[in-house]
């Protein structure tokens, strides 16, 4: 394939996505995209490896995000914002010293407890979103949910504006999350996350079948993309356009030997068993690798926080889940020198409320106006708390941080242009974290 | 009102219910006379006395001259829920009632069904499941007929128990109704006149390989198999595709489709995942109130009226309530956005800055539900305290656990208090945190409920209101969904918002379809035929974006649109075993578990047991009831008898055993599917949140296409139908062409004769596997033209 030249730009950045691109383009005609150069390659290759720094927060290290989803509403007071002494808001659950000056837990995170003095606590989340689906979304998009239009996630946005890491691995893996809050959205499905249904298995399906040989493998590839051709040009659909893009990508990763990155057998029993046995210890230990790797943002879910019913008995167990794959995760990122530069983020769609509905076994029942988050590594100050709620954890007394802040946050810890406009299709403008506003008060 | 034991009224088609008459006032409802036909029907036996039938609620019956013909008499005669009087006319129709409402069959004998009997001009059609009667009107010879109509029954019952399922003897082609065809033209008609005023031709018809493919999808949710495809493709029958439409709507896949939507809908899982509270009974219950294909509006009342043990099939609706249990308030905003296309989620915290909706209104509307709760768990509070602290492993603590969750946690007590108080961080002037407020609609007919004392009627009141009350926007909301999911886009979209027929992109048209709605008594078969038989569906693909609001149906033309999920599947599923339909049915699995193993198999299902522990009124005999159960396990378990394997194994055990022997189709799977099945990977609904299903491309996708499932089980194993079929075929060009028909419901092009017939050429062996392959890569089998 002939060099074309780049006329856009002449810096040594520009440079570097035209060599990405040409290697790009050299793979996809070899292995099953005939001839025709597709209108999208020339964005796909613009957002390859995009400079950034510039605008990073003072003090703000992260190249890499691993974002630890508490899907239905974390309750704040049994996990990292607790009332000591106010037992008819804490029920049966107490309050722990932790490895942080000034900083508890509760007695259901003692591992965690351990690893304190990494983390920054916001315990001043605040959000008017009281449902899940309305919360869960705003979280991961920073915009409110409307029919009409499908808001990019954040994972998204970070590839947008960031670019990956390194071509042949996905940018962008979700772990046992929901499509719905891991999509590329207006920006397409390209940008959505690779999503892991089992971190067990990695990701399936992902070695070529042994029975069929390398030329079938290339040949069925070659044939598919002749079949597709007169379709293509019938029926110009932009998710039709997105299969042949990630089927190339697909391509490429079998090929690539970050493919490992996606197993679990590769990790030593000693740091299996750091993490623990759970699904969500697995997701964990998967993220390390994964960014190991180069995966630049790494989403994994841990569902079931929603204890409007028997709340104590749920938490303890969500919390047996987390405590001990949250501090391993935290340890062996520091160790392996990766915590600098991962930023580990704990959120969640709201809290739960202080009050404790006897009628349903002691539940808790949602509670948008005051909930905790976590950051970690990435440059943010470690054993931190951000902001303070009232006596009984149900309204934030200071330094409020809504949804959009937590994203604009992230993004600055990640040297992302908060002001950077992208146009919807229908040509609306909407940036990474909406209003945010950063708290730079987190950053060391 | 009182609908339980209300069978049997009839409404000619055509004729719907003013709306005026369905909107009367509530509060002042006063029973009235029944009309003659309810009043007939009741002196012959036929009917239970309605404890009040209200106003308007009834249709009364048109009265006929005409004398009934022999074959209609001798059905009369020996149906128990037949209606008394009967006219006649070409497009008279006579729907048979289920819960209350017309649904369109009638229970012949255990499990044998009658789907619709019409009183055609040329003759009398009984229609079946799979086949379709047709009576001469001076048909005489009863002793000739009867049997025939009954055997046709039978059949069906017997069909379904034994497989494959084999068509009864006496069977014509199936004929699409009369009624239903007229309906379909008056509808392309209004389209037409649309288009031309704003200067736009109506888009062509599709090709016979397009509609076949496209018209097996979206009625069965699968494509055609090869030979399903070559049928119609050869068939000279110049009402070829309205046969089609008729054939399948009565098929089982079409039921199966539809149990799909539903779920999605009404958010059906199978589990919990917060209580782990299990749900089967409830699933059975929506699953065959779509295989009875029951009317829209009766099954909304059900499931919002319901109470009781939630085992059986008379409670198991309050499913739709406990599987958010501990959650009315997003239950409720939920009802509300799903039903009538309100969105309210924002004022459970606070009123809506958007909309204007108040935080109050919020309130005042869930009073009508409020009150709800497990039906006697109180008495058992003690109990399961102190069997919960005994160690996990011990029979005590799994059995209290039982009890706790899937007894207790099944059931749902209090018919709505019709009052509620203010949240305690209410914050506005209008009214103090706490204060007691009653039930009020928020708009629509006004209804109330005065809150000066508790009540016990709310939800039926709110189901009343949400059914009838709205205006048309109770219909036209449904009308607006059936209708994207037979063209692929709503006349209004967003789809869960409501936009009033004014605002549409073809006014004149949305109104129509929800009067269509509410005159087919809320038949979402029938509807769903009226819009496969349009030309509408008919029209060949569109490339352009919508030129309608939001996206909505411009009527230009289908746009192309990536299969569902359980589309893709069950596309995959055929291309295994062939026809899914000959699967049999995921049975309901109503044995007791405890810790995830079977117990007292064949001895004690749940419902029964369900039914025993809530009857109980007193502490001291409950205990003694669930002392005696544990005892009776251990015993069982003593004596050895625990393994469960061949239960486990069996079709009517659990899901994974299912899953083990066979290829269900998506809807016979666990709900939702598993986070690593293939229904996840290509966007099935999560089913926690309304339509949360995708199409969006994803990694994982392309990579089960190239190296998983597709690989495993359809083109590298020698036992699929796929591959077998290929096993007779000479030559490169007649595998081509099966190929093609099996994978894209058409020949295939010469250019494509050409390129495949090289790769025969080339790699003789491999060349099958590599087309096959490549087929189901390519775009044209993921998306539905």
């Amino acid at each position: 394939m002939k060099h074309r030249s780049s006329n856009s730009s002449s810096c040594d950045i520009r440079r570097a996505d035209e060599m990405t691109r040409r290697h790009f383009m050299d793979v996809a005609a070899r292995s099953m995209l005939g001839v025709r150069v597709m209108p999208y390659l020339g964005g796909l290759a613009a957002l390859l490896s995009r400079a950034h720094g510039s605008t990073a927060a003072p003090g703000a290290t992260a190249s890499n995000v691993i974002y630890l989803f508490m899907s239905g509403g974390m309750s704040h007071l049994d996990t990292f914002d607790p009332k000591p002494g106010r037992k008819e808001f804490m029920g049966p659950t107490t309050a722990l010293a932790s490895k942080a000056d000034g900083i508890q837990v509760t007695n259901f995170l003692p591992n965690t407890a351990g690893v304190m003095d990494k983390v920054c606590v916001i315990n001043s989340m605040t959000s008017i979103n009281g449902a899940h689906e309305h919360g869960t979304y705003i979280l991961h998009t920073s915009y409110p949910l409307r029919g009409t239009i499908r808001h990019p996630s954040l994972g998204a946005w970070v590839i947008k504006l960031g670019g990956k890491i390194k071509q042949d691995i996905p940018g962008f893996v979700a772990i046992d999350t929901p499509a719905e809050y891991s999509s590329g959205g207006f920006l397409g499905p390209t940008f959505g996350a690779a999503p892991i249904g089992d971190p067990k298995q990695g990701l399936q399906d992902c070695r070529q079948p042994a029975e069929v040989t390398a030329e079938d493998f290339e040949r069925r590839l070659t044939l598919a993309d002749r079949l597709n051709r007169s379709f293509h040009e019938r029926f110009p659909h932009p998710d039709v356009s997105a299969y042949r893009s990630l089927y190339e990508e697909a391509v490429r990763l079998m090929k690539s030997k970050d493919l490992q990155a996606f197993d679990l057998a590769d990790e030593t029993e000693a740091t299996k068993e750091l993490y623990g046995s759970s699904r969500f210890a697995q997701g964990c230990l998967l993220s390390r690798r994964l960014v190991e790797h180069g995966v630049r943002f790494v989403e994994v879910t841990l569902g079931g926080w929603d204890t409007h019913y028997d709340n104590f008995t749920a938490v303890e167990a969500r919390c047996q889940d987390f405590d001990q794959a949250y501090a391993a995760l935290l340890t062996d990122l520091a160790a392996r020198g990766l915590l600098e530069k991962t930023l580990v983020v704990v959120g969640t769609e709201f809290g739960r409320t202080p009050e404790i509905q006897q009628q349903n076994r002691g539940g808790r029942d949602h509670h948008p106006s005051a909930f905790t988050c976590l950051l970690a590594g990435g440059g943010v100050k470690g054993g931190y708390k951000y902001g303070e709620t009232d006596g009984r954890g149900s309204r934030v007394k200071s330094d409020p941080v809504e949804i959009a802040d937590l994203n604009a946050t992230i993004a600055q810890a990640l040297g992302l242009d908060l002001t950077e406009k992208i146009q919807s299709p229908s040509r609306r403008p909407f940036t990474i974290a909406d209003q945010g506003k950063p708290v730079l008060d987190v950053f060391a | 009102m009182s609908r339980e034991e209300w069978v049997g009224f009839l409404r000619p088609s055509g004729e719907a219910v003013p709306s005026a008459d369905l909107a009367r006032g509530e509060e002042k409802a006063e029973p009235v006379a029944l009309p003659e036909v309810a009043g007939a029907a009741m002196r012959e036996g036929m009917l239970t006395q309605p404890e009040a039938v209200e106003e308007g609620v009834i249709a009364a019956a048109r009265e006929s001259d005409q004398e009934r013909p022999p074959a209609l008499e001798w059905l009369v005669g020996n149906k128990p829920h037949w209606p008394a009087q009967v006219a006649l006319g070409e497009t008279t129709k006579f729907p048979v009632v289920f819960q209350g409402r017309a649904a369109g069959q009638v229970t012949l004998s255990a499990g044998a069904k009658v789907d619709v009997v019409e009183i055609r001009s040329d003759a009398i059609e009984v229609r079946f499941r799979d086949s379709v009667l047709l009576l001469p009107h001076e048909a005489t010879d009863l002793a000739a007929i009867a049997p025939a109509i009954r055997d046709q029954a039978e059949a069906q019952v017997t069909a379904r128990a034994r497989l494959p399922v084999v068509p009864a003897e006496v069977t014509t082609a199936p004929l699409a109704a009369p009624a239903l065809r007229a309906e379909a033209g008056r509808i392309d008609g209004i389209i037409k006149a649309s288009l031309v005023k704003r200067g736009r031709q109506p888009p062509a018809s599709v090709s016979d390989e397009r509609f076949v493919r496209r018209t097996y999808l979206v009625a069965t949710g699968r494509m055609p198999t090869s030979e399903e495809a070559a049928a119609f493709l050869t068939d000279p029958d110049p009402h070829k595709r309205a046969n089609l439409v008729s054939r399948l709507l009565r098929s089982p896949g079409y039921a199966s489709q539809m149990s799909n939507w539903v779920f999605d809908r009404l958010r059906v899982v199978d589990r919990s995942n917060v209580s782990q509270t299990r749900y089967p009974a409830y699933r059975q219950w929506v699953r065959r109130a779509v295989e009875e294909n029951m009317p829209w509006d009766a099954m909304v009342s059900t499931l919002l009226t319901a109470q009781g043990g939630g085992w059986d099939e008379g409670t198991a609706p309050v499913g739709y309530y406990t599987r958010d249990r501990g959650m009315p308030l997003d239950n409720l905003a939920i009802t509300m956005r799903v039903f009538l296309g309100s969105r309210m989620e924002c004022a459970q915290c606070h009123n809506d800055p958007f909309g204007d909706t108040k935080q109050k209104d919020f309130f005042r509307l869930a009073a009508f539900t409020s009150g709800q709760g497990t039906m006697k768990q109180d008495l058992f509070g003690g109990i399961f305290r102190e069997m919960n602290a005994m160690p996990q492993t011990s029979l005590e603590h799994g059995t209290a656990w039982l009890f706790w969750r899937d007894v207790y946690g099944n059931s749902l007590a209090g018919g709505g208090a019709g009052r509620i108080p203010l949240p305690d961080d209410y914050q506005y002037k209008d009214a103090r945190p706490g204060d007691v407020v009653g039930a009020r609609a928020p708009f629509g007919k006004a209804t109330s409920i005065a809150g000066t004392r508790e009540r016990d009627d709310g939800r039926e009141k709110m189901a009343e209101w949400m059914t009838k009350g709205t205006g048309d926007r109770f219909a036209g909301m449904i009308a607006n969904s059936m209708w994207k999911k037979v063209m692929g886009a709503g006349f209004f979209e967003p789809s869960d918002e409501y936009i009033e027929p004014e605002e549409t992109h073809d006014p004149k048209l949305s109104a129509h379809l929800a009067k269509l709605m509410v005159q087919l008594d809320y038949n979402l078969r029938d509807y769903q035929e009226v819009l496969l038989l349009t030309e509408a569906f008919q029209s060949v693909p569109n490339t352009q974006a919508s030129v309608a609001v939001g996206g909505a149906d411009d009527f230009l033309g289908r746009r192309v649109q990536r299969m569902t999920a359980e589309q893709v599947w069950d596309s995959l599923v055929t291309l295994v075993a062939g026809n899914p339909d000959n699967q049999p049915p995921r049975e309901m699995d109503d044995r007791i578990y405890i810790e995830g193993r079977p117990v007292l198999e064949g001895q004690m299902t749940m419902s029964q047991l369900s039914r025993e522990v809530l009857a109980i009124e007193d502490e001291v005999e409950l205990r003694e009831y669930f002392l005696n159960l544990v005892a009776k396990i251990s015993a069982e378990q003593n004596g050895g008898s625990v393994e469960a394997t061949p239960a486990m194994m069996s079709y009517g055990g659990d899901p994974v055993g299912f899953v083990r022997v066979s290829h269900p189709r998506a809807s016979e799977l666990p709900s939702p599917a598993p986070r690593n099945h293939f229904l996840a990977l290509f966007g099935q609904s999560d089913r926690e949140v309304v339509d949360g299903a995708t199409r969006e491309p994803n990694m994982g996708q392309v990579l089960s296409l190239m190296n998983g499932f597709v690989q495993r089980e359809v083109v590298g194993k020698p036992e699929a139908l796929l591959n077998r079929e290929l096993e007779g075929a000479a030559t490169p060009e007649e595998k081509i062409r099966k190929l093609s028909l099996a994978i894209f419901s058409r020949e295939p092009t010469s250019e494509e004769l050409t390129v495949l017939a090289e790769e025969f050429e080339h790699s003789p062996a491999a060349a099958q596997g590599n087309i096959a392959s490549a087929m189901l890569m390519s775009a044209e089998f993921l998306y539905l033209q």
